[in-house]
């Protein structure tokens, strides 16, 4: 399993976080400032690196919720509740050698956990994925309706393999930036995807040869 | 699953890259829409000025309030409504009653919150309520709380007319709301206070020496009711209807028509007191008709009547 390349803002923040000082929130800020240097300047009261901060984060967050979730508008509720909660918390957010997108993401994670727990009383057993992003069933292509059944595969795996997956390949975050969200060792994220990936493969072969 | 898939599609060998190329695809799928995400974007940085203004509050708290913060809110709404029902309420109490001593706390905190120059309206409202309660005591023949009731009123118009001594026209403006209160009194309790302030200094001898109207200058003689008690024609202050200032030295075994306060003249002599007759014991089971009983004698009324007897000149 290969890691996928991150962006390169992501990068210094997720996996080189810890080596960033604070000074950086002190001067005016770059056009490349990281996602930490972004949130430094933010809690000192940057409306524009609030700005900044918003639109690097926006796309992985969304994904990573989208993933987890199965309707478009579920999607976009979680995910303006987690912006909602960092911008709260941004005042109280002290940098200690953490990368702030983790701490996001973490926002994010516990947001959908609560999202799943509120709907969970209310969704049926085994039941059938809807198809995606509220698209009616005739107007799916053959593609949209493979997607269809992998999103539906991808709900047959367990959490914590579907959380690997929506990091990994959602938000697009390496193994060790995926741990750091997860509170897990980098190789232990690393074999909760080889073996989503693996159930994902076996179950749809079975399902194409059924 | 259609049933037309296998002709459409034939069966892949799903690889781990095949898997994570329709992963891939789906992340290309998931992407949020563009106003969604313009829209977000407005909300964060409006919701990050009001954070940082301290006007904004956090999304979970906005929702739930805690057990204590609801039982807080219980209690005040709850004491409010009993502070404020319970403060209504007293306003009609009685003296002897449970809510009376909070009624007169009301009156003493509405004389310290006002400024001063409304404190001599606020003492004439306070007798005028006193009278009002002599009232309902009388119509409900509580005679021993009216003596009592009556003492009181007694000391507070002597502490009102010492407070107006210097304006005669307050006071006789406040008079003239007396007299009009004591008009809605019924006979026995409109005789009985009658009793009480013909005593007081300032109605039959005002200080600038024109004959006062005095909250029972109408009456003059008339309040000794029955006159078997002894108190008839007590002090004969001033525009009595009579227009005999020496009339009112002998009792009157009959009420006579009370003349309006407009009636009386303006020249009227001084007129000339008289002793007023030592008190009576009181009855030992007053009856309702005023008219044909003797009526209570108030029973401070004594140390004043001799009071007033003394200051008055001899005639």
């Amino acid at each position: 399993m290969r890691d996928r390349p991150l962006t390169a803002t992501l990068r210094p923040t997720l996996v080189d976080g810890a080596r960033l000082g604070p000074a950086s929130a002190q001067g005016a800020l770059a056009r490349d400032a990281s996602v930490d240097e972004l949130a430094m300047a933010a809690t000192a009261g940057d409306a524009e690196a609030v700005g900044r901060l918003y639109d690097e984060l926006v796309d992985p967050i969304y994904h990573y919720v989208a993933m987890r979730l199965r309707r478009r508008e579920d999607a976009e509720d979680v995910t303006q509740l987690v912006f909602e909660r960092i911008v709260a918390a941004l005042p109280r957010y002290r940098h200690n050698g953490k990368p702030f997108a983790a701490w996001a993401f973490r926002i994010a994670r516990n947001a959908v956990i609560d999202h799943q727990r509120r709907l969970r009383p209310t969704e049926p057993l085994g039941a059938i994925a809807e198809p995606a992003d509220g698209m009616i069933v005739e107007a799916l292509s053959l593609r949209d309706e493979e997607i269809r059944e992998l999103r539906a595969a991808i709900r047959a795996l367990t959490p914590d393999q579907q959380e690997a997956l929506a990091l990994r390949y959602g938000a697009g975050l390496s193994a060790e930036e995926a741990a750091r969200v997860m509170g897990r060792q980098a190789g232990t994220v690393r074999g909760l995807t080889f073996r989503a990936i693996e159930a994902l493969r076996r179950n749809l072969a079975r399902e194409a040869g059924a | 699953m259609s049933l037309f898939r296998d002709s459409l599609r034939p069966p892949a060998i799903f690889s781990d890259e095949a898997v994570e190329r329709y992963l891939a695809a789906i992340r290309a799928e998931l992407r949020p829409d563009p106003q969604f995400r313009r829209r977000l974007r407005g909300q964060v940085l409006n919701r990050y000025v009001a954070v940082r203004e301290g006007i904004g509050d956090t999304p979970t708290a906005a929702r739930s309030m805690g057990r204590l913060g609801r039982a807080v809110l219980y209690a005040t709404f709850t004491l409010a409504f009993s502070v404020t029902g319970v403060m209504a309420a007293s306003q009609d109490a009685l003296p002897g009653e449970f809510l009376y001593p909070l009624k007169r706390q009301v009156e003493d905190l509405r004389v310290q919150i006002l400024p001063v120059h409304l404190h001599d309206d606020l003492a004439t409202y306070a007798l005028g309520e006193r009278i009002q309660e002599l009232d309902e005591l009388a119509e409900r023949g509580d005679w021993d709380r009216v003596i009592g009731l009556a003492g009181a009123i007694e000391t507070e118009y002597l502490a009102l007319a010492d407070a107006l001594e210097s304006d005669t026209g307050e006071l006789d403006r406040h008079i003239v709301v007396l007299n009009g209160l004591l008009e809605t009194l019924p006979a026995s309790a409109r005789t009985a206070v009658e009793d009480v302030l013909d005593g007081m200094p300032g109605i039959g001898q005002p200080s600038d020496g024109h004959p006062s109207q005095g909250v029972t200058g109408g009456n003059g003689g008339n309040a000794g009711g029955g006159g078997s008690n002894g108190n008839a024609g007590t002090n004969g202050n001033a525009g009595g209807g009579s227009g005999n200032p020496t009339a009112d030295s002998t009792p009157k075994p009959t009420k006579e028509p009370k003349p309006t306060k407009d009636a009386v003249p303006a020249s009227t002599p001084k007129p000339v007191p008289t002793p007023r007759p030592q008190p009576t014991p009181l009855p030992a089971q007053p009856t309702p008709d005023p008219d044909a009983t003797p009526r209570p004698t108030p029973g401070p009324r004594a140390p004043a009547d001799a009071a007033s007897q003394e200051s008055e000149p001899a005639p």
